[in-house]
């Protein structure tokens, strides 16, 4: 063997920086003080953050709020911030995993019809639904989207990998058309129950809702069984980006750790849609953010894509309830403002590269 | 039973059919382990499909060993210790670096859900420093030139430590300088690592220069086989290459000149 070479630093593998899970997390604090101390009402900061503490048992800080403000923060900001971090980092995550499961950077939830798929199925709980006033969204909710999501990837998928073309494109053309024709039996269903369609309207268009903790509670165990299963298998997508033959060479089992992937980004992807509405482009914007500023190792992509998703969504939506104040913006309408360009923008470099 | 020598590779019988149409037929090929084994063959005789049977890559019938155990009977990461496999024109990930490429080398070792141990990281940098690659650890595969990236793709199969290498057109891509330093490069490893090699060649005089024997593989079958003097014959390649050829006798074996037909 030869002495160590000198002069080299030794190389080491990509892995999360600790500089960079540091900032991940440094964004999701201020971006959640930043939504509980700004709206309507401006709180103090630094009240918020005393407040935040004293949440922790054992912490008793002077936060100098008044009884109002502090329950205005905990019942209802806090849960419309919690929510907001849970859908971004659940939207990201999925972007990022399908990106690295399809090897096609134009990959998102909203672009592979596993959104429309998920409106499809919550369309058809609130409309089908026994009747009465609809004040919180059915616990059903998610799981139905979760069978809208995955009939729509799958759809995509089979009619992406039937034809010769494997270029990117085709796979973002297969999700529009089943988009398209689920958004069809979605306007059919509506129609047919003209009394739900505001109420399915309004959570069409994207919001972070007034249900205070219930979503939070709805979608919590959904999110945390995405997280951990993307996150065990991180290394997979990495393995996988060598191409399904040469995976198998090196040991893995290609198909079946697509299918877990897929799964689980579209479970965390249809919990989110379930609460919040069709909410596009965040899992486009955030994980290519995050490739260039961080590296393409899907082990730094995941976990960073979904701590600044959370970040993103909570400053998005925090834009969306003051920029036109009173009135709150469809947070759906402020994503796709900013990620209608995104995406033109990765769609010009990846024909570039990849076509 | 006799205490027949294990074969590296050895397959009775093995056919392959890809969407139906017959691609391997019959094939009965050994390999002794520390051999180096060459496939030849005109386009399309399945030279390609042969190796990545072996891998256990494609669904095949009849009977396939590596190391005295049936292909069918390992389980795939066990495979991947003993077989490393080039592909012919290997995908190069976006953005991924020369020395994460090679780690992925070292996915048999790797738990499921787990990552690299130091032993893995060591590995990958031994097998860094042997291939002259270390200054480009960093550097992403996209900026590589043609010969640099068939050092890496190489580089990544040995991180598998497998005993058993097979290269799918090694030199395919590269001039001729590239084309003698890989070979050489891959004979040094097969004598000081102990390796055994099969690959496939479409340039004949640098086949029967390195290998120790040949298989000329036609239509899916085997049509001759033996040391690079006996295959590599005028008539022999004018019958299954259809080539118009002078075969001069050179040190290293036998070099197959094209010339025109008269």
């Amino acid at each position: 063997m030869k002495a160590p070479v000198r002069g080299h630093t030794d190389p080491r593998p990509a892995r999360l920086r600790p500089v960079w899970m540091v900032a991940g997390i440094l964004a999701v604090l201020l971006a959640a003080i930043a939504g509980l101390a700004f709206g309507p009402v401006s709180l103090p900061p630094g009240g918020v953050a005393a407040e935040m503490l004293n949440l922790i048992p054992g912490v008793h800080l002077t936060s100098g709020l008044s009884e109002r403000e502090s329950a205005l923060l905990t019942q209802l900001r806090l849960p419309r911030v919690v929510l907001g971090l849970l859908v971004g980092a659940m939207l990201a995550l999925g972007g990022g995993c399908y990106q690295g499961v399809f090897r096609n950077p134009l990959a998102d939830p909203y672009l592979l019809g596993v959104a429309a798929g998920a409106g499809l199925g919550v369309t058809a709980v609130i409309t089908l639904r026994p009747g009465g006033e609809l004040t919180t969204l059915p616990i059903g909710a998610p799981l139905a989207a979760f069978a809208g999501a995955l009939g729509a990837v799958g759809m995509t998928y089979l009619l992406a990998a039937g034809g010769r073309d494997r270029s990117p494109s085709t796979l973002i053309l297969a999700g529009v058309a089943v988009s398209a024709f689920l958004s069809a039996g979605q306007t059919f269903l509506m129609q047919r129950n003209a009394d739900a369609i505001r109420e399915v309207y309004s959570w069409l268009l994207g919001r972070l809702g007034t249900a205070g903790w219930h979503d939070v509670r709805l979608i919590l165990p959904y999110a945390v069984v995405t997280a951990v299963v993307v996150l065990l298998q991180r290394r997979d997508l990495d393995v996988l980006s060598v191409g399904d033959e040469e995976a198998a060479g090196l040991g893995l089992h290609p198909q079946r750790s697509r299918y877990v992937l897929i799964g689980a980004a579209t479970l965390g992807t249809a919990a989110a849609v379930s609460v919040s509405g069709l909410i596009g482009f965040v899992g486009i914007i955030v994980p290519h953010a995050v490739r260039l500023l961080a590296g393409s190792s899907y082990r730094t992509i995941l976990p960073l894509s979904m701590l600044l998703g959370g970040a993103f969504l909570a400053l998005t939506d925090l834009a969306a309830r003051t920029v036109a104040a009173p009135a709150e913006i469809p947070i759906g309408v402020v994503t796709a403002f900013f990620g209608a360009p995104f995406f033109v923008l990765v769609l010009r470099t990846t024909k570039g590269a990849a076509l | 039973m006799t205490d027949a020598p294990v074969h590296a590779v050895q397959t009775t019988g093995l056919r392959v059919a890809l969407n139906k149409v017959r691609i391997i037929d019959e094939v009965d090929l050994t390999v002794a382990p520390g051999e180096w084994v060459t496939v030849i063959g005109p386009n399309g005789a399945g030279k390609s499909t042969l190796l990545r049977a072996v891998a256990g890559l494609v669904p095949s019938t009849g009977t396939s060993t590596l190391f005295g155990t049936a292909t069918t009977r390992l389980r795939r990461r066990e495979r991947a210790r003993l077989v490393a496999m080039v592909a012919q024109s290997p995908a190069v990930p976006p953005g991924m670096g020369v020395f994460d490429y090679v780690l992925l080398g070292r996915t048999p070792y790797i738990p499921r859900l787990g990552r690299e141990s130091a032993a893995d990281l060591a590995a990958a940098r031994e097998i860094l420093d042997r291939l002259d690659l270390l200054g480009f650890s960093s550097r992403p595969l996209t900026t590589l030139s043609g010969g640099e990236l068939q050092r890496v793709f190489l580089a990544r199969a040995l991180a598998q430590g497998a005993r058993l290498l097979l290269l799918d057109e090694p030199t395919s891509a590269l001039d001729i300088g590239h084309q003698q330093e890989v070979m050489e490069l891959v004979d040094t490893l097969r004598r000081d690592g102990g390796l055994t090699v099969l690959t496939t060649m479409h340039d004949l005089s640098i086949a029967g220069a390195y290998a120790d024997r040949l298989v000329l593989l036609a239509e899916g079958r085997v049509v001759a086989t033996g040391t690079p003097r006996q295959v590599l014959t005028e008539a022999l390649l004018r019958t299954h290459y259809h080539a118009s050829v002078r075969v001069i006798d050179g040190e290293d074996g036998p070099l197959v000149v094209p010339v025109r037909a008269r």
